[in-house]
């Protein structure tokens, strides 16, 4: 039961910004919040008041490693307009997949062992598909023969039994061509581009879409989890 | 996106601007609005002027170095989300980033810091704090008038504020470190907002 009284609601919302307020207390209190505007006006004329307490102290210059773990972290795909909305808001489950910040790459590498012997015009670029807390789960890279592909599962995606994920390779043109399923189990395999098919893939952004287990993959059929251009190394 | 520049210079330059932001946060509230937007370079320049401000608040609440650095980095995650729900009429842009990252900050401790039992004079002991010192925090002009408001106060009273404010203490905790009963520190916690609201306001 939320209280009426006028100067109590104002007390809590004192000792919510002071701190005090703590536990389920403060929990209830922040439901309240939601939709009790004077509340929140309350809280917001309290977060005021004690300000400049905090504005007072010295102030202390992080480390860049927490700049770096931010940028990772926010850093998902760079498609246009309001994808980044639609990104996080729709995809239920597959909220939690989220592209890598470039940042991100430089620490993989060393992941990657990456064939030094082999040659060829794709080899040394990659692409990394990591979940929301930037946790990466594969690795995609080029295998140095054209056509052919390294996936490397770092950690299982924790799929539902129903669903997959496909991997994409998806042209400026719109044209996209899969690459095969992106698997659950830690380790290595090697995919390739449909036989015949007469396209430059370091062209082609890479994409990952969620597809119901067992059905005929012709076209990413979902909205895409995932989009990113090759990274070179 | 780009990154700050390095830590070394950065500290020094952000010290400087997040000062003057503290008469004039109008560049702030613009690259908050851009960080709405998902403009990841405002958002970088954010970063760059505030951070060490927040920082600050980090580190004194949660006194550990690393659990500051979490602390901040999923504070800045939050107000990259968020961004689009800041209400400038409502807060300035530096008011409410310190909301978040306090939120954050308390949330953390609480995590790791289990409720004190204030008749356990071993973990009564380990919470002894000078989180209610203020002989290294500088009030600015404009805000000299909380210091003032805050020197009106008895000293228990103020003690308990500052305590709670800048170590996140809770009553209990409080009643510990202060040897005093829970519904004393309660009252004075009581009487000092009520106090300071009245000479603010």
């Amino acid at each position: 039961m939320r209280p009426r009284d006028q100067q109590l609601r104002d007390h809590l919302a004192a000792e919510y910004v002071l701190g005090t307020l703590h536990g389920r207390a403060r929990r209830r209190f922040e439901r309240w919040l939601e939709d009790d505007r004077e509340l929140d006006a309350a809280v917001a004329a309290w977060a005021a008041r004690l300000f400049p307490l905090a504005q007072a102290l010295p102030p202390v210059a992080p480390s860049a490693r927490v700049w770096g773990a931010i940028s990772t972290r926010i850093g998902a795909v760079q498609t246009p307009a309001t994808a980044r909305t639609r990104w996080w808001d729709n995809i239920g489950f597959w909220r939690s997949l989220a592209a890598t910040a470039a940042s991100l790459v430089v620490v993989l590498a060393v992941l990657l062992a990456l064939p030094g012997r082999e040659q060829g015009p794709a080899e040394g670029h990659m692409v990394m598909v990591a979940n929301r807390q930037a946790e990466p789960l594969w690795v995609v890279s080029a295998s140095g023969q054209q056509n052919r592909f390294k996936v490397k599962t770092l950690r299982p995606a924790g799929m539902a039994p129903e669903k997959v994920c496909v991997l994409w390779l998806i042209w400026p043109d719109g044209y996209a061509a899969p690459l095969g399923e992106l698997p659950e189990r830690i380790g290595s395999i090697d995919v390739r581009m449909p036989k015949g098919l007469a396209r430059d893939p370091m062209r082609a952004q890479v994409a990952v879409s969620v597809e119901s287990a067992g059905a005929p993959v012709t076209a990413p059929s979902r909205e895409l989890v995932f989009k990113g251009p090759w990274v070179s190394l | 996106m780009s990154a700050p520049t390095s830590s070394a210079c950065a500290s020094e330059d952000n010290t400087e601007v997040a000062r003057s932001f503290d008469t004039d946060s109008s560049p702030l509230f613009d690259l908050l609005a851009r960080t709405a937007l998902s403009d990841q370079r405002a958002f970088s320049q954010l970063y760059q002027l505030t951070s060490a401000k927040l920082f600050a608040v980090a580190i004194r609440i949660l006194k550990h170095e690393e659990r500051a650095e979490e602390c901040l980095q999923e504070a800045f995650v939050n107000i990259w989300r968020q961004a689009g729900t800041y209400n400038a009429d409502k807060s300035a842009p530096m008011t409410w980033m310190t909301t978040v990252v306090r939120n954050r900050a308390l949330d953390l401790l609480r995590q790791r810091r289990p409720e004190v039992q204030a008749d356990n004079p071993q973990v009564l002991e380990n919470f002894r704090d000078d989180s209610d010192r203020t002989d290294n925090v500088a009030f600015a002009d404009e805000h000299r008038r909380l210091e003032d408001c805050l020197g009106e106060l008895k000293d228990a009273q103020r003690r308990c504020v500052l305590l709670a404010y800048y170590g996140g203490h809770t009553h209990p905790e409080l009643a510990a470190q202060l040897q005093v009963p829970v519904g004393t520190v309660k009252t004075w916690i009581r009487r000092g907002l009520q106090q300071l609201k009245q000479c603010l306001d």
